[in-house]
C-alpha cells in the first residue's frame, strides 16, 4: 500500500469509527487497525530518507 | 457621395478584414510623442521603404515595461483602422516589444496562438496532480542550481519521495530535442509525477521551452507533468502545455509534494479522531448497558417470584389449618360415634336383663318364628344357654 493509500485507508477507518451503527467488536478492531496504520505512517514519514537516482536518457528513443 | 461617406466606407471595409486584426508588425519608431496628460502615445513606424502612423492609447501604453524612443526597433501588435477625420489608416497598437529579441518574441507569440487554437492549452486536457506523489521524475540539467533547489525542498517536505533525475540540456538549439527525449523516457517509467524545467535566464536562454515539438511532447505525456521555467514573470509555451505551471523550480517542488509538518499535524488530528471515536463507542455501549439493565430490572420475575412465595406460604398455612380442623372434626365425630355405639350396644341392653334368642344362628324377633320343640340358643350378658320350646302360647 502506498503512503497516500494508507492515509486514504486511515480516513476510511475514522469515518467508519464515527458511524455509531457498527458493533463494539468492529469499532475496537477498527480502532486498533487505525492506530497501527497511523503509527506506521508517522514512522515512515519521520524516518524516511529521500532517494535520488540519476537515469541517463538513451540517445535514441 | 460625400467625403465622409467615402472614409466611412473604407473604414468599414478595413474593419471587416480579419487579416488586419491583431497583426504583428516590426519597424523602427520615429516622430515619437508621449502626451503626459492623456497618456496616449503617437508615433510613426517605418522600415527602409515605407511608414505607417501608429497610436497606442493610455490603457495599453501604461502596461509597457519599457519606454519607446525614436530610432528603436520594435514589434507591435495592432489592428489596422481608419482615422476617418483625416482619411488616414493607421496602426492601433495594443502591445509593443523591443526588437532583436523581438523577432523571437514574435515567433513565440505566433506559436502560442497556433497551439492555443489547436486546444493544446485547454484546461480539460490537464491531468490532476497527485496529492502525495512517491515516485517523481525531474527533467532538468544536472549542473543547474534548480535541481539542487528542488531536491532540497522535496527532501525537507516529503522525504518519502523517490526521485529519479533524467538529465537534459535546458538551453541551446539541441535542448528541445533533448528535453523531448527525456520526457518520453521518463513517461515510460510509470512514475507518479514529472517536473520539467530550469532556473531563470535571459529570454534567449529560456527559448528552448518555447519549442513546438516540446509543447506537443508535454501535451502527449501520460504522466502528470509540472512545468517550471525561469522566474516569476516568465511564462513559456511549455508552462502552458503542462498540466500545472509553477513560476520557478523551487515553487514546483513545493507544489508537487505535501509538507511533512502539515502531515504530522494531520496525524495528530487523526489520532484524536480515532481516540474520540472509540471512546464515544464505548460510552455509547455503557449507556446502552445502563438502559438495558434498567429495563431488565423492571421486567425481572424476581418480584413475581417473591410474591408467589408469599402466596405459597398463605396457602400452606390455610392447608395446614384445614387439615388440622378436619382431623379435629374427625376425632370429635369418632368420639361421638363411639359413645353412640356404646349406648346402642346390645350387650348393655342384655345387662339390663334382656336376652337374645337365636335359632340356627338366626336372631329370632317374633314368637311366630318358633314352633314347639325347637331348640334355641339364648344369650345373656354373662353367657349363653340352649333351651327347648315347650309350647307356643
Amino acid at each position: 500500500m502506498s503512503f497516500e493509500q494508507s492515509i486514504k485507508k486511515l480516513e476510511e477507518i475514522i469515518s467508519k469509527l464515527e458511524n455509531n451503527d457498527i458493533s463494539l467488536e468492529d469499532s475496537i478492531s477498527a480502532y486498533r487497525e487505525g492506530v497501527q496504520l497511523l503509527e506506521s505512517c508517522r514512522k515512515q514519514l519521520e524516518e524516511a530518507q529521500m532517494l535520488v537516482t540519476v537515469e541517463d536518457v538513451p540517445e535514441e528513443m | 457621395m460625400t467625403v465622409t461617406q467615402v472614409n466611412r466606407y473604407i473604414a468599414f471595409k478595413l474593419k471587416e478584414d480579419k487579416k488586419l486584426k491583431g497583426i504583428l508588425v516590426s519597424g523602427e519608431i520615429s516622430n515619437f510623442r508621449h502626451y503626459e496628460t492623456s497618456g496616449h502615445i503617437y508615433f510613426t513606424l517605418k522600415d527602409s521603404e515605407s511608414s505607417i502612423r501608429s497610436v497606442m492609447f493610455r490603457s495599453y501604453a501604461s502596461q509597457l515595461k519599457f519606454m519607446p524612443e525614436n530610432g528603436m526597433s520594435v514589434i507591435v501588435k495592432a489592428n489596422v483602422q481608419v482615422y476617418e477625420k483625416d482619411g488616414a489608416y493607421q496602426l492601433y497598437v495594443s502591445d509593443m516589444q523591443p526588437d532583436g529579441i523581438g523577432a523571437l518574441h514574435m515567433a513565440c507569440e505566433q506559436l502560442k496562438e497556433k497551439l492555443c487554437s489547436e486546444g493544446l492549452f485547454d484546461e480539460e486536457h490537464k491531468k490532476s496532480i497527485p496529492e502525495m506523489p512517491e515516485n517523481i521524475g525531474l527533467i532538468t540539467s544536472l549542473e543547474a542550481a534548480a535541481l539542487q533547489d528542488m531536491l532540497r525542498i522535496i527532501s525537507a517536505r516529503f522525504p518519502i519521495a523517490k526521485i529519479t533525475v533524467f538529465p537534459s540540456l535546458v538551453q541551446g538549439s539541441d535542448a528541445p530535442a533533448s528535453l523531448c527525449r527525456a520526457i518520453k523516457f521518463a513517461d515510460s517509467k510509470d512514475l507518479d509525477l514529472l517536473i520539467c524545467g530550469r532556473g531563470g535566464g535571459s529570454f534567449e536562454d529560456l527559448m528552448a521551452f518555447n519549442d513546438e515539438k516540446l509543447a506537443r511532447c508535454i501535451y502527449d505525456c501520460r504522466t502528470p507533468i509540472i512545468s517550471a521555467v525561469g522566474h516569476e514573470t516568465d511564462t513559456s509555451i511549455s508552462d502552458l502545455a503542462a498540466d500545472l505551471r509553477a513560476p520557478t523550480p523551487s515553487a514546483a517542488a513545493e507544489k508537487a509534494v505535501p509538507d511533512k509538518n502539515v502531515l504530522l499535524d494531520r496525524f495528530d488530528e487523526m489520532k484524536k479522531l480515532l481516540d474520540n471515536g472509540i471512546i464515544s463507542h464505548i460510552e455509547n455501549k455503557y449507556h446502552m448497558l445502563d438502559m438495558l439493565s434498567g429495563q431488565i430490572e423492571s421486567l425481572s420475575p424476581e418480584g413475581r417470584i417473591s410474591a408467589s412465595f408469599g402466596k405459597i406460604d398463605i396457602y400452606k398455612k390455610r392447608l395446614n389449618d384445614l387439615y388440622r380442623m378436619n382431623i379435629d372434626k374427625a376425632g370429635a365425630a369418632i368420639t361421638e360415634k363411639a359413645a353412640m355405639l356404646d349406648s346402642l350396644s346390645p350387650l348393655k341392653t342384655l345387662s339390663r336383663g334382656y336376652s337374645l334368642v337365636y335359632k340356627d344362628k338366626k336372631l329370632i324377633s317374633s314368637a311366630g318364628e318358633l314352633s314347639d320343640g325347637d331348640i334355641v340358643r339364648m344369650r345373656f350378658s354373662d353367657g349363653e344357654v340352649y333351651a327347648k320350646v315347650k309350647e307356643r302360647i
